[in-house]
Order: C-alpha cells, then sequence, then structure tokens
C-alpha cells in the first residue's frame, strides 16, 4: 500500500534547508532590529511564524534589503559556500562597535551529493529554531542598554573564490574591543548547522 | 479581525478575540503590577528568606515551580548596596546562560501564583499567612539561589538570623492569581 508522507514528514533537501536557514536569517534579524531598538518599534508588524508572535519590519527600505540578502544567502546556502553570518550593531555617533549577533553556519558537503531526503521533520527544526528566536527575545534582559542610537551592518563570510555581487564590498571583522560574549542554543537541519553567539562591550555589564 | 453578525436586518458587531485577549493581558498586568507593588511592601516590613512562583495546578501541585531563596542576601546600609540594575542584569545573564527554558513544553493558559516567606509578626495585610503550607516536592522546581558575594564588610552587616530563627518564618499567599491568557 503505498504510503504518503505528510508535508512535516518529508525529508530535509539541500534546497529545502537552504530555504529554512535563509528564513531564519529573516526573521533572526528582524527579531533583533526591533528587540535592540534599532528601528523604531511602530515600524514593525507582527506575524506568525515557528508558532511564536514576530516582528517583522514594514519600513520598505529595510524590507527590500533584507530580501536582497536572504536570497543571496539562500543561494550561497544551497552552494555551502557561506560560513558566518553578522549582525554588527554600532554607534551612529562615533562608529564605536556596541554588539555583534554571530551566526556560524556548517554545512554537510555530503549533501550535494545526495538524491534522498534526510530524515528530520520540519516541526522538529521549527521547534529548535523556536529556541533560538526565544533566547534573542530574552538577551534584552541582560544586554547592556543602547542608548545612542545606532545603525547595522551585515558580515558574511564566505568562501575566498566566490564573486561579490553588485553593492557588496569587502569588509573587516568589526570586532568588538573588550567584550563579553554568550553563546544561544544552535538549530541543525542535518544539511546546515547553526551556532548563534552574542558579544557586547564588556565594561557596560559590571 | 471582528466578527460580524446579521440579525434580523440587523449587523451587530461582536467583541473581536484580539480585543478579549487585549483586555485580559491588561487585566493581568494590572494585577502582576500590584503583587510587584504588595513584594515591595513586604520586603520592607521583614525579611524575604524566599519567594515561589507556581505556575499552574494549584498551590499544593503546581506544574512549574520556581523558587527563589533569597537566604544569602546580606543586608547593609545604603552606601553599601550593590545597585539594582546590575543585579538584575546580572540574574538574567545567569538564568539565561543556564539555560532553563529552553527544554519545557508550552503550557496551556495557566494562572500563576506568587508565594513568599516572612516573619510570623511582621504586620502584612495584604499577603494571606498560610502557616500549614509545604512547598510541593512534586512537578518541575528550579530553584534560583541569591547571594551576595564577592569582599563583603562583616562588620558593617547586621548579623542574619541563625537558622533556627527561620522558624518564625511562615508561608504567605498572594490574594490574587494572576490569570493567563492567549495572544
Amino acid at each position: 500500500m503505498a504510503k504518503q508522507l505528510g508535508r512535516d514528514q518529508q525529508g530535509i533537501t539541500l534546497r529545502g534547508s537552504a530555504e529554512i536557514v535563509a528564513e531564519f536569517f529573516f526573521y533572526g534579524i528582524n527579531s533583533i532590529l526591533y528587540q535592540r531598538g534599532i528601528y523604531p518599534p511602530e515600524t514593525f508588524t507582527r506575524v506568525q511564524k515557528y508558532g511564536l508572535t514576530l516582528l517583522i519590519t514594514t519600513d520598505p527600505e529595510l524590507k527590500n534589503y533584507l530580501n536582497n540578502v536572504v536570497e543571496q544567502m539562500k543561494e550561497w546556502l544551497y552552494k555551502c559556500s557561506v560560513q558566518r553570518l553578522v549582525v554588527v550593531i554600532s554607534s551612529i555617533e562615533n562608529n564605536d562597535v556596541l554588539e555583534r549577533w554571530q551566526f556560524d553556519i556548517e554545512c554537510d558537503r555530503t549533501a550535494k551529493d545526495e538524491s534522498a531526503p534526510r530524515e528530520k521533520t520540519q516541526k522538529a527544526i521549527q521547534d529548535e529554531i523556536r529556541s533560538v528566536i526565544r533566547q534573542i527575545t530574552a538577551t534584552v534582559t541582560f544586554l547592556p542598554l543602547l542608548e545612542a542610537a545606532c545603525a547595522f551592518d551585515l558580515l558574511i563570510y564566505t568562501d575566498k573564490d566566490l564573486a561579490v555581487p553588485e553593492k557588496w564590498e569587502e569588509s573587516g571583522p568589526q570586532f568588538i574591543a573588550n567584550s563579553e560574549e554568550v553563546c544561544l542554543r544552535s538549530f541543525t537541519t542535518t544539511i546546515h548547522k547553526v551556532n548563534s553567539t552574542v558579544a557586547y562591550k564588556k565594561d557596560s555589564f559590571p | 479581525m471582528g466578527l460580524l453578525i446579521l440579525v434580523g436586518g440587523d449587523v451587530i458587531k461582536k467583541s473581536s478575540s484580539v480585543d478579549l485577549a487585549s483586555k485580559k493581558c491588561q487585566k493581568m498586568l494590572m494585577d502582576l503590577e500590584g503583587v510587584l507593588q504588595h513584594l515591595e511592601v513586604m520586603f520592607s516590613l521583614t525579611l524575604v528568606p524566599r519567594v515561589l512562583i507556581l505556575l499552574g495546578g494549584n498551590v499544593m501541585s503546581p506544574k512549574e515551580l520556581y523558587e527563589l531563596n533569597l537566604e544569602g542576601i546580606y543586608e547593609g546600609s545604603t552606601e553599601e548596596s550593590l545597585k539594582t540594575a546590575s543585579c538584575v542584569r546580572k540574574l538574567f545573564h545567569s538564568l539565561f546562560v543556564a539555560d532553563v527554558f529552553s527544554e519545557l513544553k508550552a503550557l496551556p493558559v495557566t494562572d500563576t501564583v506568587v508565594m513568599l516567606q516572612g516573619h510570623r509578626d511582621c504586620g502584612v495585610d495584604w499577603f494571606r499567612p498560610k502557616l500549614n503550607y509545604k512547598v510541593p516536592t512534586r512537578g518541575r522546581k528550579l530553584t534560583v539561589n541569591l547571594s551576595c558575594d564577592g569582599d563583603i564588610n562583616l562588620s558593617a552587616s547586621p548579623p542574619q538570623p541563625a537558622t533556627s530563627a527561620w522558624e518564625d518564618y511562615v508561608w504567605f499567599q498572594a490574594p490574587v492569581t494572576l490569570k493567563g491568557f492567549h495572544e
């Protein structure tokens, strides 16, 4: 008797994994920008995702920017040629780097040669992603208050031989001097694994 | 999104589920604000060695129990006092790093009760004494131990009650139950 897998039970392909991880970055970056007050709260709208109420930007420019980044990430994740995404938050006044959200990506390149999807349910992956998003929200309870107006940059670490897309430029790591670091939970699709950390100025947290 | 009902040519707009959730949220926040204010009064009346936050079930058998152990807190003068903001941030940093909540299964809409220990003669009138109350042993329990660490000038600190003196401390329960709600 033929057995049809429900959508939730379908395995994970490399393409599917790239989409899941890229989507996480979309919602994760939006969460950071909202929680850290980088953009006014009234410019965000509520959506349901991962069983949570999340906030995403309605600012057209920012939306466009993030959508472009996510589409590019999807392509690089599929090719297994991206290792890290970093959200750098700096003071607009003096360009001091105040916070650094780092997402390290491990890619199992053997998935490129596989035809059969890997066995991990969407629900299991969503549960793991939910924990990470919740932790992003929870960091507000102890991260130093960002009192000055801040801006953000996205740094993406890729393979050396990758062509730099138009409007992107090479950059330094933009580390924080004298920082404290906290690890968040990680999640994995079995093809891509994402480890998250946040670094902040040490002397702001006595 | 509102719900419209057409009744005999008239259109009656019922309260939307969003409005209801918002009202419940506001009520809960008001009740929580009240509990916190009364907690502050309690702290001014007596030493509070322990606070319990009980989620779900009932006070004898909650689904989850969070215990704050404050026995290690030293009382000192205003000049020696640690800054509130840094203590709160330190507490939440420790809770975050311990990652105690991620594995928990989501609870259904749940009520929360707050209980705390205080001196039997502290004169509090809002919290209700529960003389026979015993801390539940079943269900999920997390104890957070708070203490004043580092260099402590013992001569500046008044002596803490000896262990036997905690016998004069009884459990009190907040008369308000914080009602959970769906978004």
